[in-house]
């Protein structure tokens, strides 16, 4: 009788045996974003606060990352699916004093394995960035890129100048 | 997985266990049986000479029963019960052991494993054959006639396999892109790996010479092929591994036949 009980309980472990994997820690380092400082144009030294700042992706039904923030750094995520991305920066945004700058971002792409729990990242290399011929009127005087190999949030990649 | 195996091991344990404690009982009634025998023999003695007659009761008692040596040959039957059970998983294993002295025994394992890994963030097959050399020594004192065995043993194992990364979704803390996912399967041939392995368990004569083992292995890789850019996520017969540690550990229920060589 015991050794039926226990051949039973054997045969139901072995059938309930999935356990589902380590879910990815957040500390562990990942996908990068690609992090902005914003300086001030007469001295470079200096943080500057953009204010009201939106940023969205160019286009037609945009995604917006940043929605009214007043801030000196900004993280914004690079496409992992393409080589290139267009964002709209947008100063004052909703005010009438609102200023648009658009940027296109181009960069190579490499996949690295994180481990089991994590999967793949992507890191950035050889970062440009050009700047849309939109109009006179431009917020960011200078779109300075420190760092083109984008693998950690370690630093700034971009500084931004206004 | 851990609790998977804390707990298969320790109800097969149990189950395996089970006739060491009906060997028991048995024993209790053998000893209740010579006692008996004892004290009439003693009513004897006491008729007779007393010291004569007790060494010739010392001697009746100390029958030796030669203990069997020979080859010991078997299949791990858990291997193929989780093929049947768990999906993208086949694995089986042969063993053999030829015992070299009251205590020792020289074995080892031979087997193949393939094992599938299939999750939305990371695909994987592993598929390959293992070896494992090694000794066993028996801790336990049997009693009279019987040839059962808590061991100890140690191995060493070499793996050559080969791993096929199938696909993978980018990991992106931020989700607001519609995640990448990469289907470009890649093959890693000619890995191998080595380890060492500390093994304990039950052995147990269910019928004459036939018998049946449960056994927990811990395992340390000593080195290991690791696929560029990628992991080995499974060695055969070393089982799944660790990101963040070298150890691993697996379990064992063998059946097996031992085929008599010699007497001593």
């Amino acid at each position: 009788m015991i050794k039926k009980t226990i051949l039973l309980f054997w045969v139901i472990l072995s059938l309930n045996g999935c356990t589902k994997d380590d879910l990815c820690p957040e500390e562990t380092p990942t996908t990068p974003l690609l992090i902005f400082t914003f300086k001030n144009v007469l001295n470079p030294l200096l943080a500057k606060t953009a204010s009201n700042l939106t940023i969205e992706t160019d286009d037609e039904i945009p995604v917006v990352f940043v929605t009214n923030t007043s801030t000196d750094s900004i993280g914004i995520p690079l496409r992992t699916g393409a080589d290139t991305v267009r964002y709209r920066f947008i100063l004052n945004s909703g005010e009438t004093d609102e200023i648009i700058d658009i940027y296109e971002f181009n960069y190579e792409r490499s996949n690295v394995y994180v481990n089991r729990a994590c999967g793949f990242k992507t890191i950035y290399k050889s970062l440009r960035a050009r700047k849309d011929d939109e109009g006179i009127f431009n917020w960011i005087l200078n779109l300075n890129i420190t760092k083109t190999t984008v693998e950690d949030e370690t630093e700034a990649h971009i500084t931004i100048l206004h | 997985m851990k609790l998977k195996h804390i707990l298969l091991f320790c109800t097969s344990l149990l189950f395996a266990s089970t006739p060491l404690w009906s060997q028991e009982e048995k024993l209790l009634e053998v000893e209740k049986t010579s006692l008996e025998e004892k004290t009439l023999e003693k009513e004897q003695v006491f008729e007779v000479d007393k010291t004569l007659e007790a060494e010739k009761v010392l001697d009746a008692d100390t029958i030796v029963l030669p203990s069997k040596y020979g080859l010991r040959v078997g299949a791990d039957l858990a291997k193929p019960l989780r093929s049947l059970l768990e999906d993208g998983y086949t694995g089986f294993e042969l063993m053999a052991d030829f015992r070299i002295s009251k205590k020792m025994y020289l074995a080892g394992e031979i087997g193949n494993e393939n094992k599938d890994r299939i999750e939305s963030n990371l695909s994987s097959k592993t598929s390959g054959s293992y070896l494992k050399i090694g000794a066993d020594i028996n801790t336990y004192k049997n009693w009279f006639g019987l040839n059962n065995a808590i061991y100890f043993g140690l191995r060493y194992g070499i793996s050559t396999f080969k791993q096929e990364l199938l696909s993978y979704q980018i990991y992106d803390t931020d989700q607001t892109f519609p995640s990448t996912i990469i289907t470009d399967p890649i093959d890693f041939y000619g890995l191998t790996a080595h380890w060492v392995e500390l093994i304990f368990g039950i052995k147990t004569e269910v019928l004459p010479n036939l018998y049946l083992s449960i056994n927990l292995q811990l395992k340390r890789k000593v080195s290991e092929d690791t696929p560029e850019n990628f992991n080995n996520l499974f060695i055969p017969g070393f089982n799944q591994t660790n990101d963040f540690s070298d150890f691993g550990a697996g379990y064992g229920y063998t059946i097996s036949y031992l085929i008599p060589i010699f007497k001593k």
